[in-house]
């Protein structure tokens, strides 16, 4: 599972900036973008179940 | 309390239905499914095109003047790769949550086999944050050099599965039917995914441009800082599935069963 959008809204933390995303990357205007990846996911279920036959 | 109290009442139903109703057991079979899910660990992998943060102009004004100090050749602070080498790693532990689902079956003539067309909904609380640890280029400078926590969270894991599926059924002389069965299919895939990197708001704790004529004042504007990201991670994802469970006649029409599964999802 990825995603290829996350984009990073550097913020400071004082005074006087308050960087949007717009800005986030120096002042050129340059978004930080990245990508976010979760490998292989599994899982388990157990079950209660209830079947009509027709 | 009350999901369980709704399922126990529609079985109860479905039984009295079916014995004041007795129709001939066809060939075909619809089926709903109660029960809890357990998700695995999950490992996660993040890059990114932060720079680095002696080349971030808001951070060092000289930051185009950087590439030409001894211990900084290799660094791209105005080149259009800069910032291509960020990456890290993180983990999430294994947790659980509902599922529920329904499915269209149908029994093959003269066989033990049986095709079934199922959804089913999950829902796996993970509702953790997770300390970022394995940094890599930018991202491991700024790591070792200036972060004082750096977290990524994601909320729960939550997808919508249509699956099909092919059953063994082994019956016998007693109302009991074990079975197994495989299945493929897909999972639209969400959770919520957040990450924020805080700096140490003690300048003199910080250590990244060490050998720069202006060191100081690049530590100066980077305390207190913290970069922040939020965003729902999407995707279609391949999975399959090995089921096993066991079947009890109620009546001719109506089966409860119990069934456990183990699912493998794939990009």
């Amino acid at each position: 599972m990825s995603e290829k959008g996350v984009v990073w809204n550097p913020l400071r933390g004082h005074a006087p900036y308050l960087r949007t995303s717009e800005q986030a990357d120096g002042g050129d205007r340059e978004f930080v973008k990245g990508k976010v990846k979760l490998d292989d996911i599994e899982m388990f279920a157990i079950s209660v179940n209830l079947k009509y036959r027709f | 309390m009350s999901r369980h109290f709704l399922y126990a009442t529609l079985i109860s139903v479905a039984v009295l239905f079916s014995a004041i109703m007795p129709v001939q057991a066809g060939k075909f079979y619809l089926s709903s499914e109660l029960g809890m899910n357990f998700g695995e660990s999950l490992d996660m992998s993040g890059s990114n095109n932060d720079r680095a943060s002696v080349c971030d102009g808001y951070i060092n004004p000289r930051y185009n003047q950087v590439e030409g100090t001894a211990g900084y050749v290799s660094y791209s602070c105005t080149g259009s790769n800069r910032g291509s080498t960020g990456g890290w790693r993180n983990g999430f532990s294994a947790d659980e949550g509902v599922l529920f689902g329904v499915a269209l079956g149908y029994l093959l003539n003269d066989s033990m086999f049986r095709m079934e067309l199922e959804y089913f909904y999950r829902d796996t609380g993970y509702d953790e944050i997770s300390d970022v640890h394995g940094g890599a280029g930018e991202n491991s400078d700024k790591l070792e050099q200036e972060i004082v926590r750096a977290i990524d969270g994601i909320d729960s894991l939550v997808s919508h599965n249509l699956f099909a599926n092919l059953y063994a059924d082994f019956t016998n002389d007693s109302r009991f039917t074990p079975y197994i069965g495989i299945g493929i299919g897909v999972g639209l895939t969400e959770a919520d995914y957040s990450s924020v990197w805080a700096r140490n708001s003690d300048a003199s704790w910080i250590e990244t441009g060490a050998g720069l004529p202006n060191a100081q004042e690049i530590r100066t504007n980077l305390a207190g800082t913290a970069s922040a990201a939020q965003k729902q991670l999407e995707d279609t994802l391949f999975g399959y599935q090995l089921v096993a469970g066991i079947d009890y006649a109620l009546t001719d029409t109506l089966i409860l069963g119990i069934k456990g599964r183990w699912v493998e999802y794939d990009r």
